[in-house]
C-alpha cells in the first residue's frame, strides 16, 4: 500500500541517470503532499530537475514552497557545513571565517566521506527536527548514492573520536531503521538498465544500512492486444495492399508490440533475480509528449495505484 | 557521404560521451565490434563499470584492467577485438605500487584505512583511476583503434578534468599544510581557528591519520602528475575524437548539446552526434494519416461481415481500431519531438540508430545495430 511507503520519514529514490528518477521523486512527493503530508524534496546533485518539474524557477538551500504542503531544497555542502558549525560547535562567527569554503573544499576532497556525511547529516537532522512528515531525496546517479547511504557506517569506522563520531551513531539509528528510512530503486525495462538496477540493488543491500523497499520500473511499454483482438489485427492486415499507408500504421503497432514483449521479458528477469521479497511497480512510457508538470501529475496518479 | 563507421575509423581513439541511460555502453561495444569485423585492425573497447550482461555479450566472463581477447566467431572478422574495463580498486593498487618511491611507502599506503576508503568508495577517486588506466591503454600502440565508454555526462566533464584536478591537488598549498608537522600547524595564526574546529568536529586521531596518510600519498605525485599530463595532451590531438550520444528526446539531448559545447571550449574534436533508439522514419508518411482516417471511419463496417453477428468481436474491432490509431499517433508525436530536438544545429554529422526490436546480446546483433544507423539530413 502506498500508505505504508508514505509513513516513512526518509525515502531515497536511487537509480542510474536517465531512468526518470527525478520524475518519480517529484510524483511520489506530490502524492504525499496531496494527502496532506508536509513533504520536503531534497535535490542532492543540484540539477534542479525536480524543482522545475514542480514549477519552481530556482532552488536554494532554504526550502522553497512549490505547491501546498510541498517544499523543495537543493543540497549545498558548504551551506550544510556552516549550518552544522552553527548548531553543533556553537561558534556562530566560525562559519564566517574567510577562506573557510576553500579549506572545506580541500578537506572534503581529501578526507574521505566528509562531503557525504554532511549531506546525510543534514537529511537526518531534518528528520529529527520533525518539520516535515516525509523527506524524498533525489540523489546523484547510482554509484554515488552508495557512498552517501553507506557513509555513516564508513566514517564511523574511520573516525574514532570527535563530534562526528557521536553523530554517526544517531544517524545510523535513523538510516538503518526500515520504519523510518527506505530506498526506492528506479529503472527502465531495457537490458542494460535492468542489469545496472540489479547491481545497485545488491550494493544497497550489502554496502548500506538502508532497507531497499522496492523497484519502480519506469517507461514501460504495455501491450494492448490479446485473444480475439490479435485476430482482428490479422484481418485488418488483409487490407494492407489496398489501403495506402495502412502498413505504416500496422508497422508502428508491430514495433510497439515487439518492444512490449522485450520489456515483459526483462521485467520477468528482474523479478526472478530480485526474489519475492521485493516489490515492483511499473509506470508507462509517455513518449515525451507531455509537459513536465502534467507528467508529474499523471505519474503521481499511476503511483497511487501501482505502489503497493 | 561518410558512414558512422567511417567517422569512427578516421580516429585512433574515440571517447563516447552522453548522459546515463542513453545506451552509451552498448553503442561503444557495438562500434568496436563493427570496426573489428569490417577492417583488419586491432580494436580495443574500454568500458567503465559495465553491466554484467555486456561482458557476457562480448563472450568474456569478466572484464579487467588488462584487455582480454573477444572472439568474433562466424562473423568473418577481418580484425581483432579486445575489451577491458576500469576496476578502480586494482587500478589504484597498481598506481601505488608503480609510483611509490620505495616499498615501505607503498606498504603503508596500501594498509591505511583511509586509503581503503578513498580508493574503493569515494567520489572522484574513480575518475583518477580511470584516467590512469586509460592513459596506459590509449597510449598502447598494439591497438589501432580504442573506443572508450565514459562515465555519465555530469561526470564526463569531471572525468576530463581529473588530470588537471590531480595536478592542482598535489601542488596545493593546503596539501603542504596538511602534511606539516602538527605543532607547526597548530601554532600558525592563519590556520589555528580552522584546526581547532576540525579537531573538535573530526577528532584529533582522525586528523593525525589523515596527516600521516597524505604525507605518504604526496610522494606518489611526480609519477601520477606526469602520467595525467600526457593523458591531457592526448585528449586534444587530432587523432582523438569524441562521439556524443543521446536518447531521441528530452533532457539527454540538452545534456548532449551542453557536452558538445563544452568539448568545443576545450578544443576537443567532436566527430559525430548519435541519436540512439530513434523511431524508424518510414512509419510516418502522409499516407499513414489517410489510413488512420480509414481505420476509424470505414474499417469497422469493412470488417463487420467477417465478424458477422459476433458482438464480442465487434467490440474488439472498435478497441483495436482506436488502439492502432492511438499508437501511431503517439509514435508520430514522439517522432516530431525527436526531430525538433535532434535537428538543432550541432555542426557535426548526425546519425540515428533506430530502436532495437530484439535483444542486443550477441556480437552479431550489436554489429547489426551499427549497420542500421542512418545519417540524418538537415
Amino acid at each position: 500500500m502506498i500508505e505504508e511507503l508514505l509513513s516513512k520519514r526518509l525515502v531515497f529514490v536511487a537509480g542510474k541517470g536517465g531512468v526518470g528518477k527525478s520524475t518519480i521523486a517529484a510524483a511520489l512527493a506530490s502524492v504525499g503532499a496531496q494527502r496532506g503530508l508536509k513533504v520536503l524534496v531534497v535535490e542532492v546533485d543540484g540539477k534542479g530537475d525536480v524543482a522545475s518539474m514542480l514549477g519552481l524557477a530556482r532552488t536554494s538551500f532554504v526550502p522553497q514552497l512549490a505547491c501546498p504542503n510541498l517544499w523543495v531544497m537543493e543540497m549545498d555542502t558548504e551551506a550544510a557545513l556552516a549550518e552544522y558549525l552553527r548548531i553543533y560547535v556553537k561558534v556562530p562567527f566560525i562559519s564566517k571565517l574567510p577562506g573557510l569554503g576553500r579549506i572545506f573544499d580541500f578537506v572534503s576532497t581529501a578526507a574521505p566521506g566528509v562531503r557525504e556525511i554532511l549531506v546525510v547529516g543534514k537529511l537526518c537532522y531534518e528528520v529529527r527536527q520533525n518539520t516535515y512528515d516525509l523527506i524524498v531525496v533525489d540523489p546523484p546517479a547510482s554509484g554515488h548514492v552508495i557512498s552517501q547511504l553507506g557513509v555513516a557506517g564508513d566514517v564511523g569506522q574511520l573516525i574514532q573520536l570527535g563530534l562526528v563520531k557521536n553523530q554517526t551513531q544517531w544517524m545510523l539509528g535513523i538510516l538503518a531503521d526500515p520504519r523510518q528510512s527506505v530506498a526506492l530503486l528506479v529503472a527502465t525495462p531495457e537490458e542494460t538498465p535492468i542489469e545496472e538496477a540489479l547491481d545497485l540493488a545488491s550494493r544497497i543491500r550489502t554496502e548500506t544500512p538502508v532497507h531497499l523497499e522496492g523497484v519502480v520500473v519506469n517507461r514501460r511499454f504495455v501491450s494492448s492486444f490479446t485473444g480475439v483482438e490479435t485476430e482482428v489485427v490479422d484481418e485488418i492486415r488483409q487490407f494492407g495492399d489496398s489501403i495506402i499507408g495502412l502498413n505504416e500504421v500496422l508497422g508502428a503497432s508491430d514495433l510497439f508490440a515487439r518492444i512490449c514483449r522485450r520489456h515483459e521479458r526483462n521485467l520477468m528477469f528482474l523479478r526472478e533475480q530480485l526474489g519475492d521479497s521485493l516489490r515492483i511497480a511499473t509506470v508507462g512510457e509517455y513518449f515525451g509528449t507531455m509537459e513536465p508538470k502534467d507528467l508529474v501529475e499523471e505519474v503521481a496518479e499511476v503511483l497511487e495505484v501501482e505502489l503497493w | 557521404m561518410k558512414s558512422l563507421l567511417e567517422s569512427l575509423l578516421a580516429r585512433e581513439r574515440v571517447f563516447v560521451v552522453g548522459s546515463g541511460g542513453v545506451g552509451k555502453t552498448t553503442v561503444s561495444a557495438a562500434l568496436a565490434i563493427k570496426a573489428a569485423i569490417e577492417r583488419p585492425l586491432s580494436v580495443l573497447v574500454v568500458t567503465v563499470d559495465p553491466a554484467k550482461r555486456l561482458a557476457s555479450t562480448l563472450g568474456v566472463r569478466a572484464l579487467a584492467n588488462a584487455p582480454r581477447r573477444v572472439e568474433l566467431d562466424g562473423l568473418g572478422a577481418k580484425g581483432q577485438l579486445w575489451a577491458a574495463s576500469v576496476d578502480m580498486k586494482s587500478a589504484w593498487d597498481d598506481l601505488v605500487l608503480q609510483f611509490s618511491p620505495d616499498e615501505d611507502t607503498a606498504k603503508r599506503i596500501l594498509s591505511s584505512p583511509i586509503y581503503h576508503n578513498l580508493s574503493a568508495k569515494f567520489i572522484g577517486s574513480y575518475d583518477y583511476a580511470a584516467v590512469q588506466v586509460l592513459a596506459a591503454l590509449t597510449a598502447d600502440d598494439r591497438y589501432d583503434l580504442v573506443v572508450v565508454d565514459t562515465p555519465p555526462s555530469r561526470n564526463a566533464l569531471d572525468f576530463l578534468d581529473a588530470p588537471a584536478r590531480l595536478r592542482e591537488f598535489f601542488s596545493s598549498p593546503l596539501l603542504a599544510f596538511l602534511t606539516l608537522p602538527r605543532r607547526t600547524r597548530f601554532f600558525s595564526a592563519a590556520t589555528r581557528p580552522f584546526y581547532l574546529v576540525a579537531d573538535m568536529v573530526l577528532g584529533s586521531a582522525f586528523l593525525e591519520d589523515l596527516t600521516d596518510f597524505f604525507s605518504d600519498f604526496a610522494r606518489l605525485a611526480p609519477g601520477l602528475v606526469e602520467q595525467s599530463r600526457s593523458f591531457s595532451e592526448l585528449l586534444t590531438v587530432p587523432a582523438t575524437g569524441f562521439i556524443a550520444i543521446a536518447a531521441p528526446y528530452g533532457p539527454s539531448v540538452d545534456e548532449a548539446h551542453r557536452l558538445l559545447q563544452a568539448l568545443k571550449t576545450r578544443d576537443l574534436n567532436a566527430v559525430a552526434f548519435i541519436v540512439n533508439r530513434s523511431l524508424p522514419g518510414w512509419l510516418f508518411t502522409s499516407q499513414a494519416q489517410g489510413a488512420r482516417v480509414w481505420l476509424e471511419t470505414e474499417a469497422p463496417s469493412a470488417l463487420a461481415e467477417r465478424f458477422a453477428r459476433d458482438s464480442k468481436a465487434n467490440a474488439a474491432v472498435l478497441r483495436v481500431v482506436s488502439e492502432l490509431v492511438f499508437t501511431h499517433e503517439q509514435f508520430g508525436r514522439a517522432r516530431d519531438r525527436e526531430l525538433v530536438d535532434a535537428l538543432r544545429d550541432v555542426g557535426i554529422d548526425l546519425f540515428e540508430i533506430p530502436i532495437a526490436e530484439s535483444e542486443l546480446d550477441t556480437p552479431r546483433t550489436l554489429a547489426a545495430l551499427i549497420a542500421s544507423a542512418t545519417r540524418t539530413q538537415r
